[in-house]
């Protein structure tokens, strides 16, 4: 048999007593460990940044050189240019502001009282098995379905769409919240009946505190349908707003700033992400 | 709460009278019977030990004691003496420290509730965590640190309040045997500078033996009193000279054969 060498830090050795030695000694890792990740972390990151620019290279390449149908996909450049045209013209601003707004009130709106309520019939028994099902139920109603719904009841106003957003979001954290609040484990309960907590010292430094890890996940998941369900509700019932602009750049045969609204759609969506990821880290510190 | 019954609850020198208690769980279509007719009394200010074997009701019955749990027949009655100090505080068995909260916010908690100061809270609970070695790391969290140091946390949260009564359930069975002597030692020189009455479960006859001043014996499920045993060692105890004695020796084999028969069937 044949000794295999797994790692590059071993080696085999047949010695003059006719065993075979395997010594196991310090790789460039354990040698040098904070340059060796240092310079793993700038390849890796490296990367990160060059495949994207790889692809949008490629991109342009066979966009200009004709391969790519420019109705379809017009080159980077292209996108660029109109995009600081509608910089320009203020309406890439007045898009941005009337999604942004929308998002973030029926955002704040929505999963902020989910988090009370949550909270609530989660750590009430009764609230609990009597709402859970109608809960569950109304859960999987496409909240987009009911948008025609919305503008019949409130018109085709802000209400309409704030609204859309705040109950697609409502419920996502709802139901997330309710199932951290049911999750947390009986014994840090059983620590504060000991000590004597009181309801609200319950609520408030077992709780949900305990809940909230899954609590924030569930925002999470709901910062992201925020942007999907505005982007729908502004395709159909919207003069502004960056839903507004892909659908209507739709209608006006003009691609480019289909891109730029495409995009920033999601740089939106990232953004938000990356919020809810930081508040996080600053609300539970022990998971850091 | 039911008022209890007044029959004889206010026995001199008695701290908790468990009477013919019993503990039935509905486990699937059936039930268990985790404790059957339990009686036992713990006298004011002594440090009893539960020993048995695991799954004999132990921790059931110091649940029971904590009011976390009721019983399913019988009457547990416990002496109030002194209402601005809580009756008991406990010791979990899986420490349930809150990893939400930094070690010095863990011991903290259970002070507010009882109407304490927040700097007043925060004094005592530095004092505390000092006395279990812990100094130095009141910012820390719980998940930072070892198990060891977890379950002192849990110890230093329960002492804290100087309750009437201690509940410990097997707080030192999750350390390593090093680690396990020193916190026996520390657990018998701060019992010992206060005296309060502690009801310690243990699986571990030498622990008891060590620390207690009676041992009760459990038999296997349904839990019941198997004996009652006096450690005869005077106080205050040196864990190493007791440990040394004759006498730990024999009553050693004497619980030691006693729970041997308590876990063959008959
Ligand atoms: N909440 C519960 N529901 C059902 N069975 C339980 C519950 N708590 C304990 N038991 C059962 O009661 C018996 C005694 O458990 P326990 O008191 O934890 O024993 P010990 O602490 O001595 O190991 C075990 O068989 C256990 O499975
Ligand atoms: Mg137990």
């Amino acid at each position: 048999m044949t000794p295999v060498t797994r790692d590059p830090g071993t080696a085999t050795t047949p010695r003059a007593d006719g065993a075979t030695w395997r010594s196991i000694t310090p790789g460039p890792a354990e040698l040098d460990p904070r340059g060796y990740a240092r310079r793993r972390g700038l390849v890796e990151r490296g990367l990160a940044i060059l495949a994207p620019v790889v692809l949008i290279g490629l991109w342009q390449l066979l966009a200009s050189g004709g391969t790519l149908e420019s109705n379809y996909f017009p080159a980077p450049t292209t996108i660029a240019a109109s995009w600081g045209e509608l910089i320009e013209s203020g309406v890439y601003q007045e898009s941005v502001v009337a999604s942004v707004q929308r998002i973030v009130i029926g955002y704040l709106a929505g999963s902020l009282s989910a988090v009370v309520l949550g909270l609530l019939i989660g750590s009430v028994r009764l609230l609990r098995v009597a709402l859970e099902p109608t809960i569950a139920a109304l859960y999987t109603v496409p909240k987009l379905a009911i948008l025609p719904l919305l503008l019949l009841i409130f018109g085709l106003g802000e209400t309409s769409k704030i609204l859309l957003v705040a109950l697609t979001c409502f419920f996502v954290v709802l139901i997330n919240t309710i199932d951290a609040v049911s999750g947390v484990s009986p014994r840090y309960g059983d620590v504060g009946r000991s000590s004597g907590a009181s309801r609200w010292a319950t609520l408030r430094h077992i709780t949900l505190p305990a809940a909230l890890p899954q609590t924030i996940t569930g925002m999470r998941i709901a910062s992201g349908l925020a942007v999907i369900v505005i982007v729908g509700a502004e395709f159909v019932a919207a003069d502004a707003g960056l839903g507004f602009l892909v659908w209507n750049s739709w209608n006006l045969g003009v691609p480019e700033h289909m891109y730029v609204g495409i995009v920033s759609i999601s740089v939106i969506g990232v953004i938000a992400s990356m919020l809810l990821r930081g508040l996080e880290w600053l609300l539970t510190p022990w998971n850091r | 709460m039911s008022p209890l019954p007044a029959d004889g609850a206010a026995e001199a020198g008695v701290k908790i009278a468990v009477r013919k208690v019993g503990k039935v769980f509905p486990a699937g279509t059936g039930s268990v019977q985790a404790l059957a007719d339990i009686s036992l009394e713990v006298r004011d200010g002594e440090f009893l030990c539960l020993l048995g074997p695991s799954g004999c009701g132990k921790t059931t019955l110091l649940r029971v004691m904590a009011q976390l749990e009721r019983p399913s027949s019988g009457v547990i009655e416990m002496r109030h003496d002194d209402p601005s100090r809580p009756l008991s505080a406990v010791v979990f068995q899986d420490y349930s420290v809150f990893p939400w909260k930094t070690i010095r916010d863990n011991v903290i908690f259970p002070l507010l509730q009882t109407g304490m100061r927040k700097a007043e809270a925060r004094r005592v609970a530095d004092h505390w965590l000092a006395q279990l070695d812990l100094g130095g790391f009141e910012r820390a969290y719980p998940d930072t640190v070892s198990g060891g140091m977890k379950q002192r946390v849990a110890i230093a949260r329960a002492l804290a309040v100087q309750p009437e009564l201690l509940l410990m359930d097997e707080p030192l069975a999750a350390l390593d045997a090093q680690l396990r002597l020193l916190l026996q030692e520390k657990l018998l020189e701060l019992w010992q500078a206060h005296q309060n009455t502690v009801v310690f479960v243990t699986h571990s006859i030498d622990e008891a033996l060590l620390l207690g001043d009676r041992i009760a014996v459990m038999s296997a499920r349904p839990g019941r009193i198997a004996t009652v045993i006096d450690v005869p060692f005077a106080r205050p105890r040196h864990p190493d000279e007791i440990r040394a004695s004759p006498d730990f020796a024999a009553l050693r084999d004497e619980i030691w054969h006693r729970l041997r028969r308590e876990l063959q069937p008959a």
